[in-house]
């Protein structure tokens, strides 16, 4: 139950993915996010998910694991559509029996689900591709230029060691399910006031060990001098490339070229604006 | 001159009921101390104040001549060492190299200097091909044998273990115990010492102290005080397998000269 989360897991391998720059890797990712938010029209989205598939191809990751990795979409994907099958009422009628079902509500849907399946799969080979501690490093640098309002060491500390924590807790959990379903708790059947009942006697150990733990590590963190405040070196380097200042440039013409044509227009040619849609659904 | 000293140290949690009274303690420098103790006689304190975790309410505490106040507190730490009793909860890197580095990143040690120094104290706990794992896939004693490169790398003159291999199966206690043997060897300017319930490990101290209810009850050699039945009855504390053995072999009337060497004892029968 637990091994089988593949959203957000390190693939260790040495493609051109994982080699590049984890700060230019996140950076990559920010400049992406925004573009898929931009209505790109239909070849917009065409070329789009293209580089998305040159990215997967590069970085060497199965198709499996693309496709565990959207599972949790499928329930998003049908909650959606059952919206727009009654905000949607424009296009072109289909009678199913009582029914009705207008086209715009199909496109309108596929749209979002495309949106976010790029979403989640340029998330998923980022994550893939960098380990979870070169992630903190390039945030680390990134909001470097945040230093004098707060202290992004603390920030970058605190998500490493939550990272670092995520498979001991997993662990955890399964020792306390079983210790509990030894005595009689069942996790599975019964209504659901019994089934709260037993997540309860799960969610307190858990969370009184957590206390301890984070206790003790506090201790031994300090123990060997960690003062967050204090002056510290760091064993970990980035190294910056020409390859990445080429990846990060060639990326950032891509967006400009796509605000442009957002902005002239031209995307819209192709298909109602979502913010057009929007409009529509206030009126 | 003493590596640690507690004068009339005391101690209670939150202010409560002081769990260490008037508490008078000499750890002599460059010494393997065991500080023996059932479960819940304020041995994780002790350490825990000598490292200034927590703070005393009344007495002094003295690191190496040092009185430890808020101000030294630095100094203390880049002295004084710790490896605590859970595995998993003093693994703070991602990796065995990372989490070996984070205290030297602590002390500002050149970062071009850490890989060699990492490597180094990786070899002497036996570490050294396990650098790039992660600690979801090492043993419990592996992971201590890395927390305790960790410190070793910072140097410190004096040791503190609390109770590092009482989470441990046998063969992680002794893959520790081993370390700390080779240690005792070879850097015999280190202090160390060993808070324990586990009384096979008092055999080869220099000095035993024995602690209840948060007092110093003996000070003494391991074999003055191992033998003496009563005084281990009286603190809770069971005698080592060899002392048992030879108590039974006394009582079976077969001679042999006492010892605290397995391998000596095998060797006379
Ligand atoms: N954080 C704490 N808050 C309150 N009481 C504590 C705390 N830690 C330990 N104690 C109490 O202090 C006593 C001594 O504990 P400790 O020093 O951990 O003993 P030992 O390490 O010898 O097992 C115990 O009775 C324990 O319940
Ligand atoms: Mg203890």
């Amino acid at each position: 139950m637990m091994s089988n989360i593949t959203l957000g897991r390190y693939i260790p391998n040495n493609t051109f993915f994982h080699r590049l720059d984890p700060r230019c890797k996140l950076l990559l990712l920010f400049i992406f996010m925004i573009t898929i938010f931009i209505n790109l029209g239909m070849i917009g989205y065409i070329v789009l998910g293209l580089v998305v598939l040159l990215c997967f191809i590069l970085s060497k990751i199965s198709i499996l694991t693309i496709f565990k990795s959207l599972k949790p979409m499928w329930f998003m994907m049908i909650f959606i559509f059952v919206i727009n099958l009654f905000v949607v009422k424009t296009g072109t009628p289909w009678h199913l029996g009582k029914i009705t079902i207008y086209s715009n509500a199909i496109f309108a849907t596929l749209k979002i689900v495309y949106r976010l399946f790029l979403l989640i799969s340029t998330s998923t080979i980022f994550t893939a591709t960098t380990k979870p501690l070169d992630i903190t490093i390039a945030i680390e640098d990134l909001f470097a230029f945040l230093k004098p309002i707060m202290n992004v060491h603390i920030l970058s500390m605190m998500i490493s060691i939550a990272l670092r924590f995520i498979p001991t807790i997993l662990e955890e959990t399964n020792r306390i399910m079983k210790a509990q379903a030894s005595r009689g708790v069942d996790f599975v059947h019964g209504k659901l006031k019994e089934k709260a009942k037993a997540i309860t006697s799960l969610i307190i150990p858990l969370f009184v060990s957590a206390f301890a733990r984070s206790d003790e590590l506090a201790n031994a963190m300090e123990a060997r001098s960690y003062n967050p405040y204090a002056q510290r070196t760091r064993y970990r380097k980035l190294h910056w490339q020409f390859k990445d200042s080429l990846i990060l440039i060639l990326s950032i013409v891509l967006l400009a070229g796509f605000i442009t044509l957002a902005i002239t227009g031209f995307a819209k040619t192709w298909n109602t604006s979502i913010f057009e849609w929007i409009k529509g659904w206030f009126k | 001159m003493d590596a640690i000293k507690f004068e009339n140290v005391t101690f209670g949690y939150h202010n409560q009921t002081p769990i260490i009274e008037n508490l008078n303690l000499e750890i002599k420098k460059g010494k393997y101390t065991v500080l023996l103790g059932h479960n819940g006689s304020g041995k994780s304190t002790i350490a825990k104040l000598a490292i200034g975790l927590l703070e005393c309410q009344d007495g002094n505490i003295f690191i190496d001549g040092i009185e430890l106040n808020e101000k030294n507190l630095n100094q203390i730490r880049s002295k004084v060492a710790i490896v605590f009793q859970n595995p998993d909860n003093q693994f703070i890197g991602s990796t065995v190299r990372d989490d070996m580095a984070f205290g030297l990143e602590n002390k500002c040690v050149d970062p071009n200097l850490m890989d060699a120094m990492i490597e180094e104290y990786a070899k002497k706990v036996n570490m050294h091909e396990f650098l790039d794992t992660e600690p979801t896939n090492l043993s419990g004693g592996q992971k201590q044998r890395v927390a305790l490169a960790g410190v070793l790398a910072m140097q410190p003159d004096i040791l503190i273990l609390d109770e590092a291999t009482s989470m441990l199966d046998p063969i992680g206690k002794k893959e520790i115990f081993d370390v700390i043997q080779e240690l005792k060897v070879k850097r015999s300017e280190m202090t160390i010492l060993s808070i324990t319930h586990h009384i096979e490990e008092a055999l080869f101290a220099d000095e035993i102290i024995i602690l209840n209810n948060g007092k110093v009850v003996k000070v003494g050699l391991p074999n003055d005080l191992l033998y003496d039945q009563n005084l281990l009855n009286q603190n809770a504390l069971e005698a080592p397998f060899i002392i048992q053995l030879e108590e039974k072999l006394k009582q079976a009337n077969i001679p042999f000269e006492p010892t605290l060497d397995v391998k000596e004892l095998v060797k006379q029968l």
